[in-house]
């Protein structure tokens, strides 16, 4: 049988786990008795047949056959045996007679045959209820001065008839309930595994928006609650996936555009030579702008794949800071620029070139939207637990609306003016994974018209 | 005419290089190696190489070391990677300055004429007026701990106020100065310039100031 169900599974291993442990408790309690009640049981037997055979060799007046027909009936089984070796049952039948010829003859020399005990124990009888002979036990009886056995044990039958039942009930009733209730049970557990079943398979046919009416406080209830967060991930994740590709394919088609129009402009013979290096310079531009933006995707995917596997090493941040001032230097004087900065030496653990990529993102921004004769500020403040680096500039500034946008892939400040300036948009949302990646924050206070603060903290780890 | 040696085997790269520089009036010498290089300068009087990194018969480290040894010239190191340690390695074999290719012209020309400069200026000495540290080599302004990198004609003024403290220069002869006798605008950009330092430094705490002498024209005074 294959089940393919784990509903049918956890209620098949669980009442396989219920027989399983009712014959192992029966086990348990048939051994129990063979080592130690069927002895106690012997002699409580033997004990009762001394009382009767005692009471018979006292009253020398009673018959016989009356007496034992009046215990008999009061739930005893017994073979009374004369000295001519003749037979009589009292009581209920026995179901099996045999009983070895020798043991009569010892019974009727004076012995006692203590069979309760010494019957033999099988696995799964118990010796208690067998309703057989060998299964009794025997005292010799004298009446009359005349020597006879009696048989004797208790009718089992008879005395516990309506126990059995009652236990019989008992077992029924338990065994058919539990079933019962495993099955409901098991429904229970597993309708939320269900659910998320169903809402997988909504998720992988995109779509995102499933309601979960899974209310528990345990595993399943986070399970589900992880699965909602894990649903509404992917939602983003996806939306931004879609606007990322209809950004990319704007931010390739105009630049395209622009490059095919004034190539055809070219191509017109009636322009004069410097209209047409101006038409090559805005070809150029936008090449540049092409392939920056191609450097930048690779960036950023290459970001995503790094994150569990960076390069960490400590970080010289003032000499990086140095570095990318110093490749720089002759844009920043080019537009009239003044660099002014403190770098006291504080390195910090992390991926050196990521770092790298980070603060010539936050110079090259600060140049790029700077004024003309504007200033730039680098402040490195090295204190235990982090470093911070603040860029400060005198440009563009940020709108309070802009702020929440500008680390959005693509997303570029002063649309106006962005044609004019160069750059992919890419740039402040790489930033940020990387600072991310770092466990880092990056922040930004701007006032429109008046410049910009890019403010990147990271801890030491 | 200031003379500039090229080594590089690239041969596109050599004509780019040759053809930014002469644009910009130096006279430029071109070699395929480094031992080509060597050749040349022992030859001709050279103002600065412009070396590239990845040659054959011998590299821009060994070219740079040896070029160390023998002449006291500047040197620019051209990079195809921007590995830090390039530039470490640079550095130690005693370059002045890199580029890292791909480049602009206008960078290529920026380095070429800073160094020269640099190297103009080596023989003067630094001034230190109160909080006040001028590094005339490396075209640093440095007020408590705080280093500034001046665009290049207001350093050139500052430096000179500088030099000649609580002097009162007129606007005629700061112009004759700094920016040459050939200089075709007014005098009203020495005005500017005096305002865009000292808006520059309004915000920083320090003790001098470049004050206004009416009539006459501008000093920076210690105070």
């Amino acid at each position: 049988m294959k089940m393919k169900s784990l509903y049918s599974k956890f209620a098949f291993i669980t009442i396989m786990i219920m027989i399983v442990s009712g014959i192992i408790s029966f086990l348990l309690s048939n051994a129990y008795y063979q080592v130690k009640l069927k002895q106690q049981n012997d002699e409580k037997i033997t004990h009762f047949a001394f009382e009767i055979a005692d009471f018979a060799s006292e009253h020398p007046l009673i018959s016989l056959e009356d007496y034992f027909d009046h215990i008999g009936a009061i739930g005893y089984q017994i073979l009374l045996i004369n000295p001519d070796g003749d037979k009589q049952y009292f009581g209920s039948p026995f179901r099996k007679k045999e009983l070895p010829k020798e043991i009569t003859e010892k019974v009727l020399h004076g012995e006692v045959f203590h069979g309760v005990s010494q019957f033999p124990h099988k696995t799964f009888v118990t010796g208690f209820f067998a309703n057989e002979l060998k299964n009794s036990v025997g005292v010799p009886l004298e009446y009359n001065n005349k020597k006879y056995a009696i048989f004797i044990r208790p009718d089992i039958k008879l005395m516990f008839n309506e126990m059995h039942i009652l236990f019989g009930w008992l077992l029924v009733i338990s065994i058919l309930l539990s079933i019962l209730f495993v099955l409901i049970s098991t429904k229970y557990l597993v309708k939320p595994i269900r659910n998320l079943k169903k809402a997988t398979k909504e998720i992988a046919e995109g779509n995102f928006s499933i309601k979960l009416d899974i209310d528990r406080k345990d595993e399943l209830g986070h399970l589900a609650i992880s699965f909602t967060r894990m649903a509404e991930k992917l939602a983003k994740v996806d939306m931004l996936r879609k606007e990322l590709i209809s950004n990319i394919s704007h931010d390739i088609q105009s630049p395209l555009t622009n490059i095919k129009g004034y190539l055809n402009l070219l191509e017109s013979s009636d322009k004069s030579e410097e209209e047409k290096q101006q038409y090559i310079r805005v070809v150029h531009s936008e090449v540049n702008r092409l392939s920056n933006m191609a450097k930048e995707l690779l960036l950023l995917s290459s970001i995503e794949s790094k994150k569990d596997m960076m390069d960490i090493s400590t970080v010289d941040v003032a000499g990086q800071l140095k570095s990318v001032i110093h490749q720089y230097q002759w844009r920043i004087l080019d537009k009239g620029i003044m660099m002014s900065y403190s770098l006291p030496d504080a390195s910090v653990k992390g991926d050196a070139s990521l770092l790298y990529s980070v603060w010539e993102n936050l110079l090259t921004n600060a140049i790029k939207y700077n004024c003309e004769n504007g200033t730039i500020d680098i402040e490195l403040t090295d204190s235990e637990s982090q470093i911070e680096v603040a860029v400060k500039d005198t440009g563009i500034g940020i709108d309070t609306n802009e702020m929440v946008r500008i680390f959005d892939r693509f997303y570029r400040a002063d649309t106006s003016r962005a044609r004019s300036v160069e750059g992919t948009g890419l740039g402040l949302s790489i930033a940020q994974s990387i600072v991310d990646m770092h466990h880092g924050v990056i922040n930004v206070t701007s006032q429109k018209g008046k410049g910009t603060i890019f403010t990147v903290i990271l801890p030491k780890m | 005419m200031k003379t500039i040696l090229i080594a590089d085997d690239d041969d596109y790269i050599r004509s780019l290089v040759k053809d930014i520089l002469m644009r910009e009036g130096y006279k430029v010498l071109v070699a395929e190696n480094g031992a080509a290089a060597l050749e040349t300068l022992n030859t001709e009087l050279c103002d600065l190489a412009v070396v590239d990194i990845m040659m054959p018969v011998m590299d821009g480290y060994e070219l740079t070391s040896e070029i160390r040894k023998i002449y006291d010239l500047p040197i620019i190191l051209l990079t195809a990677k921007s590995q830090i340690e390039d530039k470490e390695k640079g550095f130690e074999s005693g370059t002045d300055d890199y580029l890292i290719k791909p480049f602009e012209p206008k960078e290529l020309i920026f380095r070429v004429n800073a160094l020269l400069r640099r190297y103009g200026n080596a023989s003067e000495t630094n001034i230190n007026l109160g909080s006040l540290y001028i590094n005339k080599k490396g075209y640093e302004v440095k007020i408590n701990n705080k280093t500034f990198m001046l665009p290049l004609k207001e350093f050139e003024l500052l430096t000179f106020l500088a030099t000649h403290p609580n002097q009162v220069f007129s606007r005629g002869h700061l112009i004759e100065k700094i920016w040459g006798l050939d200089f075709e605008g007014d005098e009203r950009t020495v005005d500017v310039h005096i305002k865009r330092l000292r808006e520059r430094f309004a915000s920083i705490e320090k003790d001098f100031s470049i004050k206004t002498i009416r009539g006459v024209g501008y000093s920076l005074e210690v105070l």
